[in-house]
């Protein structure tokens, strides 16, 4: 006797949704998980840190670039929706088209970002290497402009005259204070007539003295008003070697509640000799300028207009070459902290946009069709959940 | 897995206007930018406004770009664990390292002391230290002449 089979249709186990489209979402829950560590140790870090830094001159955030970079990452999440909406509709055409312009947005962003990267290098907003205050400010300038003195004189004296005759075994290592050392005696016996080791013997002497008196300070004993009073020699005599301006003038401000009335402030900028535009005497420094604008150039490139109504003092002095490495010892606190939070979250994003046009390379190499509309979908909730990051670091890094 | 295939499963039937979408969330992005312009009265509120646009921002995308809206109730069940441990994370670290009740051992606090105390006192209408500063370069202090 034979049993009949029941016609009821078999279970089917599981989420009604393709594996693959599966298997993307759980990825993205761990990706959510990942990213939020980040962030939530961002938003913990800075709210038990008081003084974190978020004036722009001190940590070269840059809110156009972030806003940019929001609006091509958005654009490139929309052609992303609307090139699996196209491959639904079989155009496949139209679909590899918008994955192209995603692609070249996603490269838009790197560029942008690389810009922003390339800024924080150029000023040395790196993790470990900021001052968080006075003394270390005047340390690390010290360090940059012994670094720049050695550099010379290691590109100025070539190690085959200096160390000539001395074997091989017992040559100093290159850099080290024995190798810097036997290059400076040769080039005092025998360049002393050179202008660029003479420039850089005097600035030695500068370098030494500098560094005698920050030695000859301890910080742990002085008070607020002394730590300000040492840096601030110790500044203005390093912006002197280095070639700044300072530039002094006076400006008048209206007074809350007086309509036409006005009071007298007075301020100063700072920058580079080459970099400040004079109005009246672009080759000189000319107390004409008084009522006119004096444009600065920041550290960003930017242009500040200065509404002078008179200048109260100049200071110019024309730097030697090897201060250029110098920056201006300016502490930021809590600076590494946060350039570590800057470039990792940062970083890992870039790393994602870069895995993500990874994902679209392949479909923009091949002949499109029906097969391909899942792997498009799922390239784009990848891509969507880039451009969620950023919606969130946009406001966290750069404005907030 | 086809396309065929893949249509069954929902979200495609509903029609979306996404350029409408995008539109919208340039808006929002637009209004983010705009604090950076506008003054707000305090940074609380600003950041407020801030995080608000940004979950908006961030419904727009999941809602719609990522088809949430149109999916069924896995996304539930898939999505809760994840956001739970997320939310989590900085609630449990939030009161040993945000708001944490002892004093950290850091020196960065001796300097932020130091620094508060030059604030109250140039804002009392004292004499700030003379820092050599001459009021910091590259400021552009017409724009914050009572800094």
């Amino acid at each position: 006797m034979s049993h009949a089979a029941p016609q009821t249709p078999p279970l089917r186990m599981g989420i009604p949704i393709p594996n693959t489209k599966l298997g993307m979402w759980l990825f993205l829950g761990t990706e959510i998980m990942f990213f939020t560590a980040f962030i939530g140790a961002y938003i913990v870090l800075r709210l038990g840190s008081p003084g974190w830094p978020t004036d722009p001159h001190d940590t070269h955030i840059n809110v156009w670039f972030g806003a940019g970079n929001t609006f091509v990452l958005l654009w490139s999440s929309y052609l992303v929706v609307v090139a699996h909406e196209a491959m639904s509709l079989g155009e496949y055409a139209k679909a590899k088209k918008f994955l192209f312009a995603t692609f070249a947005l996603a490269c838009v962003f790197l560029g942008v970002k690389g810009v922003e990267y390339y800024g924080k290098f150029a000023h040395d907003i790196l993790p470990g290497h900021i001052a968080e205050n006075e003394e270390q400010a005047i340390d690390k300038a010290l360090f940059q402009m012994k670094q720049g003195l050695d550099d010379e004189i290691l590109a100025l004296v070539p190690a085959a005259k200096a160390l000539e005759g001395v074997e091989e075994e017992d040559r100093p290592e290159y850099g080290t204070e024995a190798d810097l050392k036997a290059r400076i005696d040769y080039a005092k016996e025998n360049m002393a007539d050179n202008e660029a080791f003479q420039t850089n013997q005097k600035m030695r002497l500068e370098y030494e003295t500098l560094r005698n008196v920050a030695s000859s300070v301890n910080f742990r004993d002085l008070d607020a008003a002394g730590t300000d009073a040492v840096f601030a020699k110790f500044r203005q005599q390093l912006l002197h070697l280095r070639g700044d301006v300072e530039v002094g003038y006076e400006y008048e401000v209206p007074i809350d509640g007086s309509p036409g009335k006005t009071k007298t402030m007075a301020g100063s900028v700072t920058g580079h000799a080459d970099e400040v535009e004079w109005p009246s005497n672009p080759n000189g420094f000319d107390w004409s300028a008084a009522g006119h604008d004096v444009t600065i150039h920041d550290e960003e490139g930017k242009h500040v207009d200065v509404p002078v109504h008179g200048l109260v003092h100049v200071h110019a002095h024309h730097a030697p070459e090897v201060m250029e490495s110098v920056q201006s010892p300016h502490p930021m606190l809590y600076g590494n902290l946060f350039a570590s939070c800057y470039f990792l979250m940062t970083g890992f994003h870039a790393v994602h946009v870069i895995v993500g046009m990874i994902l679209f390379a392949f479909p923009m190499c091949i002949a499109l069709n029906g097969s391909w509309t899942t792997y498009v979908e799922n390239a784009g909730l990848y891509w969507h959940f880039v451009d969620l990051v950023w919606i969130f670091l946009f406001p966290l890094l750069y404005i907030a | 897995m086809d396309a065929s295939t893949h249509d069954d499963h929902g979200h495609d039937a509903h029609h979306v206007n996404y350029l409408m979408i995008f539109v919208a969330l340039c808006v929002f992005t637009l209004i983010s930018i705009t604090t950076e312009i506008v003054p707000f009265p305090n940074h609380a509120s600003l950041v407020v406004t801030v995080f608000a646009v940004s979950c908006a921002k961030a419904f727009c995308v999941l809602a719609f770009f990522m088809h949430l809206k149109f999916e069924g109730n896995w996304k539930y069940l898939l999505l809760a664990p994840t956001t739970v441990l997320a939310v989590g994370l900085p609630i449990a670290l939030l009161p040993d390292v945000g708001v944490h009740y002892y004093t950290t051992d850091v020196p960065q606090n001796d300097d932020y002391a130091r620094m508060h105390a030059e604030e109250h006192l140039e804002s009392h209408g004292e004499e700030p230290h003379d820092d050599g500063k001459a009021e910091g370069e590259n400021e552009s202090a017409p724009e914050t002449p009572d800094e």
